[in-house]
């Protein structure tokens, strides 16, 4: 289970996050929505010990901090929004290096099925600074994988925390990737992930966390968060929220918004 | 560097498609880096032989080891004993760590440009240097004794971390390295101390002048046995300590914040990476002064030849960092013989035009 509690972040003098208070369980693909500013990635990147924050943060009991960087690295793995790379690695160098880093180096076929389940087996020996900006992205989710391969370790469920892990994306591998992301939950991990696309959020999340100005805005299930209310609220202009019979799975269309702003 | 244009211009191909296709020959590079060891042993060797073997008296080895078998000419055996015996070493710790020292620093600060020479990180353990011996006397009589021979390499030490510090403090902005105020930062930081050092030097006496060229600038020339034994152990334990940051500079490549999720504590790691660069530093700048260029041409041309994984990447550099600096000797002895070119010309000759071909391929990455 991960824990927030009254978690706050301060840069300079502007306050980012005031007192969040989140969860997300395993088995769960956990989605942080929000308008551009809202604190979305901020929150992601307290989640994950990355930046200081106050109040307390734990993932299945061990403390989020700097200090357990080594003991959360075979937990949980953190694919950030965009990697620049300094040296000339190529892709299969990229993955390895997760690799080695989670408890999964005894198997040294495990980089090529993680390229293999992000559909780039045939680019191993490419250069990861020849590739696009969706090439890389996807090669350093599959890093993030050959780093945390299974869904439950021996000692509780593994996490994957995503930010905005298909903004590059074309649509068919975005749907591919948040598949992957959805089977690691199913089969008993924790995903939590930053996510842009509202739609893909309906379709594929277990629970939705709303951020706005820095605090959460609502909470709960899809469809009871992502409701033509709350977004208008959200995002400052009037949305439209509608949900098709067969699975009741919400959806938005920009055209159906009238382009006002909300009241 | 790139693979075969055919591979590189295949169009993209589904899924489906690809696996229809041979897997891939995943070209590892891990196995041609480890290969390298041996090989580059096998060249540090040679070039040991041939540069004892090298220089203006024509005393060779071979003849030297006959005489002393028979017993006669001290002759021989001064010259290879107490003269090229000591050079050879002193090259080998200072190509070492010069080479090292380089590539510790380009993976710290997540570039290739990277290079003590280049931003002043040599000249800021020359100033400590230059220091310890101009202002040697206001140290406290029982420490200067204590420390003896020391005091200058230590001081040397002193001011690459002083320098290392500062820069990475100015060019490092939460976790991201701005190239352009590295080097900037860099050459300002090496025209203050190089300023501060000609002030001091114009301010010595007699005795302090023949102690700094005792201690040499930019020449292995003055290599004797009591330069060996003050650099060997600091350059010794930067070398060292440098092989076993591999796995954590590797992790370091992709920022700090994704290195600290790949369980790396980043911030030993950078300390362990300053104190290693400026311990290698201020070690071949106390008994050599300042030899530029190795550091940067000894890592990129490791890198293009077996990749930029860390770990045998740091062996590799110690071992042809050594060659190539005992190669530059040799050619600086011959080139003007019975003279002595110094060998700083040598080392940028060679090491100026490669600097200039890195700049040139990353010139989209330098715009920031």
């Amino acid at each position: 289970m991960l824990r927030a509690d009254k978690v706050s972040v301060d840069i300079g003098r502007m306050r980012i996050l005031s007192e969040i208070d989140a969860t997300a369980a395993p088995g769960a693909v956990t989605a942080i929505v929000g308008p551009n500013g809202s604190g979305k990635t901020t929150l992601l990147r307290a989640l994950t010990g990355e930046i200081a924050a106050r109040g307390n943060l734990t993932l299945d009991g061990v403390r989020i901090s700097p200090r357990n960087a080594a003991a959360l690295a075979v937990r949980r793995g953190v694919l950030p929004q965009a990697s620049h790379l300094a040296f000339p690695f190529t892709v299969l160098e990229v993955v390895r290096i997760g690799h080695r880093a989670g408890r999964f180096a005894g198997r040294p076929d495990l980089p090529l099925h993680a390229l293999d389940r992000v559909g780039l087996r045939h680019m191993a020996d490419r250069f990861y600074q020849d590739l696009s900006g969706g090439e890389q992205q996807r090669v350093q989710l599959a890093r993030v994988m050959a780093q945390i391969w299974e869904p439950v370790g021996q000692d509780g469920p593994n996490w994957l925390f995503l930010d905005e892990p298909v903004s590059s994306l074309d649509i068919g591998q975005q749907l591919a990737i948040m598949r992957l992301a959805r089977d690691f939950a199913t089969r008993g991990g924790g995903v939590v992930t930053v996510m842009h696309d509202l739609n893909l959020t309906a379709m594929f999340a277990d629970s939705v966390m709303v951020l706005h100005n820095g605090k959460v805005a609502a909470t709960g299930t899809p469809r009871d968060v992502l409701t033509s209310a709350i977004l208008s609220r959200v995002y400052d202009c009037n949305l439209q929220v509608s949900t098709p019979p067969p699975h009741g799975i919400a959806y938005i269309l920009p055209q159906a918004s009238n382009g006002t702003a909300a009241p | 560097m790139r693979l075969s244009t055919a591979k590189t211009m295949r169009p993209r191909m589904t899924l489906t498609q690809a696996e229809t296709l041979a897997p891939p020959r995943a070209r590892d590079r891990r196995a041609t880096a480890r290969r390298a060891h041996f090989w580059l042993t096998l060249l540090l060797l040679c070039t040991c032989a041939i540069s004892l073997e090298t220089g203006a008296s024509g005393v060779s080895l071979l003849s030297a080891l006959r005489s002393g078998v028979a017993g006669e000419a001290p002759f021989q055996s001064i010259i290879l004993w107490e003269v090229r015996l000591p050079r050879v070493l002193l090259g080998v710790l200072v190509g070492a760590a010069l080479a090292v020292s380089g590539a510790v620093m380009q993976g710290l600060f997540r570039n290739p440009l990277a290079d003590p020479g280049i931003v002043g990180v040599s000249a800021g353990a020359g100033l400590g240097a230059v220091t310890a011996i101009v202002l040697g006397g206001l140290v406290p009589i029982g420490l200067r004794d204590s420390l003896g021979i020391y005091l200058v390499p230590l001081a040397a030490f002193l001011g690459g971390w002083a320098s290392v510090l500062l820069l990475y403090g100015v060019a490092t902005r939460s976790g991201r390295t701005s190239v352009a105020t590295m080097l900037l930062a860099g050459i300002a930081l090496g025209a203050l101390s190089g300023a501060v050092s000609g002030l001091l030097i114009h301010a010595a006496d007699d005795q302090q002048l023949r102690d700094l060229t005792f201690w040499g600038l930019g020449s292995l020339a003055g290599a004797t046995w009591t330069k060996v034994a003050v650099a060997t152990p600091i350059i010794a334990v930067a070398v060292i300590g440098a092989t076993l940051l591999g796995r954590s500079l590797n992790g370091l490549a992709f920022g700090e914040a994704t290195a600290l999720h790949l369980g790396i504590p980043v911030q030993r790691v950078k300390n362990l990476a300053i104190l290693t660069v400026a311990a290698a530093t201020g070690g071949a700048v106390a008994v050599s002064g300042g030899i530029g260029f190795i550091g940067i041409v000894v890592p990129h041309l490791l890198r293009l030849a077996t990749g930029p994984d860390h770990g045998p990447l740091l062996v590799n550099c110690a071992l042809l960092g050594a060659s190539l600096l005992l190669g530059a000797d040799i050619i600086s002895r011959l080139i003007i013989a019975p003279a002595e070119l110094p060998i700083g010309i040598v080392t940028a000759v060679l090491g100026a035009p490669v600097f200039l071909w890195i700049l040139l391929r990353r010139r989209g990455l330098m715009d920031l």
